[in-house]
């Protein structure tokens, strides 16, 4: 289709080839080469930033709901669990981190102790620096790309 | 005595008949020197392990195809035999024939050698995208997805393969043997093999040759184009994260680029259309059991024909003339080249960025999955240890897989006709 569209220079060029218009062959060819190669390139950009934007925004505003959901959910467990148990202990955590965590912590905690006890007393998520990967995602890279 | 002249007789008959005679015989020293040439590619797959997968089958065709009196390149043929020579059972199985001089005669058909018709493959155009479907079903396009600029480092890439057609068109090659040329410098051997197998079969053998040793010898060629053109300060640069792409993105990614590039190149649809068909097999999930076939049975059998018939078109008299020697050499200009336009375009792309891009990345725009992004990985770790550029690099990798097959399109649609 693009070549179609190709000035009619172009095609002579090529056709014209015999007739030792090498220059001419090699301007018109390296030049529109160049120029559609990157125009469709260039296209696939532009396609899939704009296709990464709506996506992006669809899967925030999806989380975002998620988040609500759960932490409602957290707030109501919570207020359920004091009613029922007054004389509980304080909460270890804020209420967002799921108790299986909290436990392979705690589990963690224990199998590093050398045989003493610890009592886990409160967990907290640490503030992460934006771009800057957590502890697990940095030990897979540098697992995966070690070989190299 | 006349047993011992009958034997005698025989064995010199069997040497007549056997190859060995004919290494001694006209060219035969030709064959010799390509035998020579196999044998240091087998050693360069096996002891250096330089690309093996393919090196190995295409050395070995090489090795078969020169041995004199093999046969296994013949291409078929039919003779005319004179009914009176003819046996009873050629008569009957091919029957009878009268010619325009009145004689009448049979026409025996003698089969072609094996390679020969598993060459048709390449002939057709039918193995390359075969290679390019498991590439596809391999590749992660994620990176690319995430940071749809790497395409810009993908395309400026392809920049080489245009300068080197006219390199090979002021060195008198016609224009479609000049184009066939100049794709080695999109650093893909499938694609290399696909245009040339349309614009200038002939040329098969030199092409396909030059453009696997140079994928090979990534790893040596471009780490000092990539230090001679980067500053150890933009080489340092450490990427951020790149953004998580969900399942549906990169299940939408091959139907788009299919739709985009084969509207757009028609041409480049084979190639292109593959290569995502393979894709859109692996992100979909439901077609588990096909994936892994295109990524491991499929894949290897082609390889191995692949392999082993394009060895088997350097034969000696294609093989050892000048011609080879200036595409070559017009090969790796044109690898170097794509190699220089994609980390200069990384070095712009650090500019514009305020100096979030690593130029590093940019070589990797010459296809050669996973070798290129790999190596602006190593070269980045030279010069700081604790920065991981691989998952950046295959952005711009992925996206001279599609870059080349763009630019092979081009190619076919101007030249091709």
């Amino acid at each position: 289709m693009l070549t179609s569209l190709m000035p009619a220079a172009f095609t002579q060029a090529v056709g014209t080839e015999l007739s030792d218009s090498k220059g001419m062959l090699m301007a018109v060819i390296t030049c529109s080469g160049i120029l559609i190669v990157f125009a469709i390139l260039l296209l696939l950009i532009f396609i899939f930033y704009a296709y990464g934007g709506i996506f992006g925004a669809i899967t925030s505003a999806k989380s975002k709901k998620l988040a609500a959901k759960k932490a409602a959910e957290a707030a109501s467990k919570v207020k359920e669990e004091q009613t029922v148990t007054a004389a509980s202990p304080e909460p270890v955590d804020d209420g967002t981190i799921p108790g299986e965590i909290i436990a392979v912590i705690a589990a963690a905690v224990a199998a590093m102790s050398d045989g003493k006890k610890y009592a886990v007393k409160k967990v907290s998520r640490a503030q992460r620096q934006t771009g800057s990967r957590n502890a697990w995602a940095a030990y897979g890279i540098y697992e995966n790309t070690r070989p190299f | 005595m006349e047993i011992l002249q009958s034997i005698w007789a025989s064995i010199i008959s069997i040497l007549n008949d056997s190859g060995l005679l004919g290494l001694f015989q006209g060219d035969g020293w030709k064959n010799a020197i390509m035998i020579g040439i196999a044998c240091f590619l087998l050693y360069l797959a096996i002891g250096r392990q330089f690309e093996p997968l393919l090196l190995l089958p295409i050395a070995f065709g090489m090795l078969l195809v020169n041995l004199p009196l093999s046969g296994v390149m013949d291409v078929p043929t039919t003779e005319l035999v004179p009914l009176a020579k003819a046996s009873a059972t050629e008569i009957a199985k091919y029957g009878q024939v009268i010619m325009p001089d009145g004689q009448t005669y049979v026409e025996v058909a003698h089969s072609g050698g094996l390679l020969y018709y598993l060459y048709l493959g390449v002939k057709l155009g039918i193995y390359p995208p075969l290679i390019f479907l498991g590439i596809g079903a391999m590749s992660d396009f994620g990176p690319l997805i995430a940071n749809p600029k790497s395409f810009i480092l993908g395309a400026a890439a392809q920049i080489g393969i245009f300068f080197t057609f006219c390199g090979a068109i002021l060195l008198g090659f016609p224009s479609n043997v000049a184009g066939s040329i100049a794709i080695i410098g999109g650093a893909d051997g499938p694609t290399a093999i696909y245009v040339t197998s349309k614009l200038a079969a002939d040329y098969l053998g030199p092409i396909a040759v030059a453009a696997y040793s140079y994928m090979a010898l990534v790893p040596i060629i471009q780490p000092p184009i990539m230090r001679l053109l980067t500053t150890k300060k933009e080489r340092a640069v450490v990427m951020t994260q790149l953004r998580t792409v969900s399942k549906t993105e990169k299940i939408m990614f091959p139907i788009i680029v299919t739709i985009v590039v084969a509207l757009l190149l028609p041409s480049a649809a084979p190639l292109v259309g593959m290569l995502m068909l393979g894709n859109l097999m692996r992100e979909s999930g439901v077609v588990k059991r096909i994936s892994d076939a295109a990524q491991n049975e499929l894949m290897n059998i082609v390889t191995i024909f692949l392999g082993t018939t394009v060895g088997a078109t350097a034969r000696a008299e294609v093989f050892l003339t000048t011609e080879t020697l200036l595409i070559v050499g017009l090969g790796l200009t044109a690898f170097c080249l794509g190699t220089a336009f994609g980390v200069i375009f990384g070095k712009l792309m650090y500019i514009f960025t305020g100096g979030k891009v690593n130029p590093l990345i940019g070589s990797a725009g010459v296809s050669a999955v996973p070798m290129a992004a790999r190596v602006s990985q190593k070269v980045g770790q030279e010069t700081n240890p604790s920065n991981y550029l691989l998952m950046h690099a295959l952005g711009p990798n992925v996206a001279g897989v599609i870059g080349s097959a763009v630019a092979a399109g081009v190619l076919l649609a101007v030249l091709g006709k």
